[in-house]
């Protein structure tokens, strides 16, 4: 055994003071844990959020100018349209300000061998951030162009091979119900569409090079009006219509429980922190004996500091960890119930969103500890050897 | 060897300003048995105090070894504490979560000028004052006069050369005293320096040297040597 090591003797003395010691690591299990709900809570509503925006589709959809495009309508919400435009516009369109993501879609023509008329439609998987989330199992790859994605009341099982305009085509997912036209459609590549064109196929409306809408979704800092109106005016051969505004509301609302949950986590940070304050003087009085020992075997101020400030945060993170770490097993085991409690759907953050969750819930835990252990480890040094012993002896 | 020179030490109070040390001129050789006696209330704790680097004089000097005590920073004054001086307390002050063993080598914690292995050095002052057997024992399950002879074994686990020693036999029954005092005078013997404060006249046997002290004035009185010494 070597010298005698300070952290054993923090460590052993927190097993006396118990229940202070208890209280200390409970306010700051507390303090962690209502940061860390109240950040996944938070990361889980925007998560759902946001699939569910995804799941919603485009924002707005950008259709050829033309007095009766409303009328005739695009493809996953309404009826296809012949008409079209220069698949150009996609690019336009893209680097319009506002506009985070943009997908093409072509109506390539409607094929009349099947039983019902099915619908073929375009699109680019590159781009496609509606057709995927529409998927009623994941496929985890890109459509390839000898696939097909069918609609929910297209007959056709995953695997069977179809035939789309003559062309054999291999069904690799199918859609859920969206009871809109797509329910009825049949989705292949915009390559494979352009395959069919140069292959001279009878009945197919759409030209090489020619989109029939482009699907926008919008910057939801800068909002969907404005991102319509900025479209609309650097795009003057298109019409945009949007589609919902569902996302911005519940991301609006979401924001405003985020603000009142972290202003409820404050209430209980300013709350806690005197009460943690009182605890560690209490504690740094009662040991005042002990601190004129400590100094009387050659303890120094810069010690007795340094002893204390660790005691503070020793306890702190074995509240903060055990706090967060509560938090956490009940969020798994409560989400319905929290789910229920705040009317969204909650959808469990990606790991580094946890991870990172956690790791601030404890770091803001730790920062509160310095701040809480810094007074009582500068009373605890400061203190004067002889009146702590003698203090301590009454 | 430790000096004082015209230290004084004044407390203000809601009643006024009280002197506890009144300009004490005191020479403290190299391996004597100094008993400071007085009253409660004389100052001869808050002397002990000062000679002993825990409180501050509110003025005139205390000379340790030739260097100026309360000239030092706190760094320099501590690492004095830890090495060149060893205390016993009226209280035993032994840690309650640590075992007796744990308790004598707590000095090394903040410093050890001692080269051997501090568990064995630990091990061989548990023995020495006789409580070898009671190594893992905790303190609440020492009787009083093992705790003091623990707390004894703790000062000199540094290897100090003066200990300093206040009321060390405040609280115990006549043969535990007997039984502490001897223990000193073997220190004492040992070439340590022993400073020790108490209010019972009758241990002046025991001392070397006797320094009276009455209302913070410090006077110098004729020894008596015990049959022991």
């Amino acid at each position: 055994m070597g010298r005698m090591k300070a952290n054993t003797v923090i460590l052993r003395g927190a097993k006396r003071r118990r229940f202070r010691n208890l209280a200390v690591m409970l306010c700051f299990a507390f303090i962690a844990g209502s940061l860390l709900v109240t950040g996944m809570l938070m990361a889980g509503a925007q998560s759902a959020v946001r699939t569910g925006s995804e799941r919603l589709g485009p924002d707005m959809i950008a259709v050829p100018m033309d007095p009766t495009a409303t009328s005739n309508g695009v493809f996953l919400i309404c009826q296809p349209s012949d008409l079209y435009l220069p698949s150009s516009t996609y690019d336009e369109v893209l680097g319009t300000p506002g506009v985070t993501q943009a997908a093409m879609q072509a109506y390539v023509g409607t094929d009349q061998a099947w039983p019902r008329p099915l619908i073929v439609i375009a699109y680019e998987p590159s781009q496609d951030f509606t057709i995927r989330s529409l998927l009623a199992s994941y496929l985890g790859r890109s459509l390839l162009d000898n696939e097909v994605l069918l609609g929910d009341s297209v007959y056709g099982s995953i695997g069977d091979t179809v035939s789309i305009f003559g062309q054999a085509f291999t069904v690799a997912g199918r859609l859920d119900p969206t009871s809109a036209s797509a329910d009825g459609s049949a989705f292949i590549t915009m390559d494979a569409a352009e395959r069919l064109v140069n292959d001279g196929v009878a009945g197919l409306s759409m030209q090489p090079g020619q989109i029939s809408a482009v699907l926008i979704k919008a910057d939801r800092s800068v909002g969907t009006d404005t991102v319509l109106h900025y479209v609309s005016a650097q795009n003057p051969n298109v019409l945009v219509f949007p589609l919902n505004n569902q996302g911005q509301g519940i991301s609006d609302q979401l924001s405003l429980a985020s603000q009142g949950l972290y202003l409820t986590v404050t209430v209980v940070i300013l709350v806690s922190l005197p009460l943690i304050l009182l605890i560690s003087a209490m504690s740094v009085n009662e040991r005042r004996r002990e601190i004129g020992l400590m100094r009387s075997m050659g303890a120094s101020q810069k010690d007795m500091f340094k002893m204390f400030f660790a005691e503070g945060i020793y306890l702190a993170a074995a509240g903060a960890l055990a706090g967060a770490a509560a938090a956490t097993i009940s969020l798994f085991l409560f989400q319905g119930t929290f789910s229920r409690l705040l009317q969204t759907e909650l959808v469990s953050p990606s790991m580094l969103d946890m991870t990172m969750q956690f790791l601030f819930a404890v770091l803001v835990a730790m920062l509160l500890a310095g701040t809480a252990a810094l007074w009582p480890a500068l009373k605890a040094s400061r203190m004067d050897p002889y009146d702590a012993i003698r203090s301590g002896q009454n | 060897m430790i000096e004082t020179n015209e230290v004084m030490k004044t407390y203000e109070t809601l009643s006024g300003r009280i002197t506890a040390l009144d300009q004490a001129n005191i020479s403290i050789k190299d391996g004597e048995f100094v008993l400071i006696v007085g009253r409660s209330g004389s100052g001869k704790s808050t002397l002990l105090s000062i000679l002993g680097g825990l409180t501050r004089p509110s003025s005139g000097k205390v000379m340790l070894n030739g260097k100026d005590l309360w000239a030092m920073n706190d760094e320099d004054l501590s690492e004095v504490r830890g090495s060149e001086l060893g205390f016993v307390f009226q209280f035993p002050g032994l840690l309650p979560t640590l075992n007796t063993l744990e308790n004598v080598m707590l000095p090394t914690m903040f410093c050890s000028k001692v080269e051997e292995d501090p568990s064995e050095r630990a091990t061989i002052l548990l023995q020495t004052v006789g409580l070898g057997d009671k190594l893992d024992s905790f303190p609440n399950q020492l009787s009083g006069g093992e705790l003091k002879r623990a707390a004894i074994a703790r000062s000199l686990m540094n290897n100090p050369s003066i200990i300093l020693a206040d009321e060390p036999t405040g609280d115990l029954d006549v043969n535990t005293e007997k039984e502490i005092m001897d223990m000193f005078c073997r220190i004492n013997k040992l070439g340590k320096t022993v400073v020790m404060v108490t209010h019972n006249q009758d241990l002046a046997c025991f001392a070397s040297r006797v320094l009276s002290m009455e209302r913070g004035i410090v006077s110098e009185e004729e020894g008596q040597k015990c049959e022991r010494i």
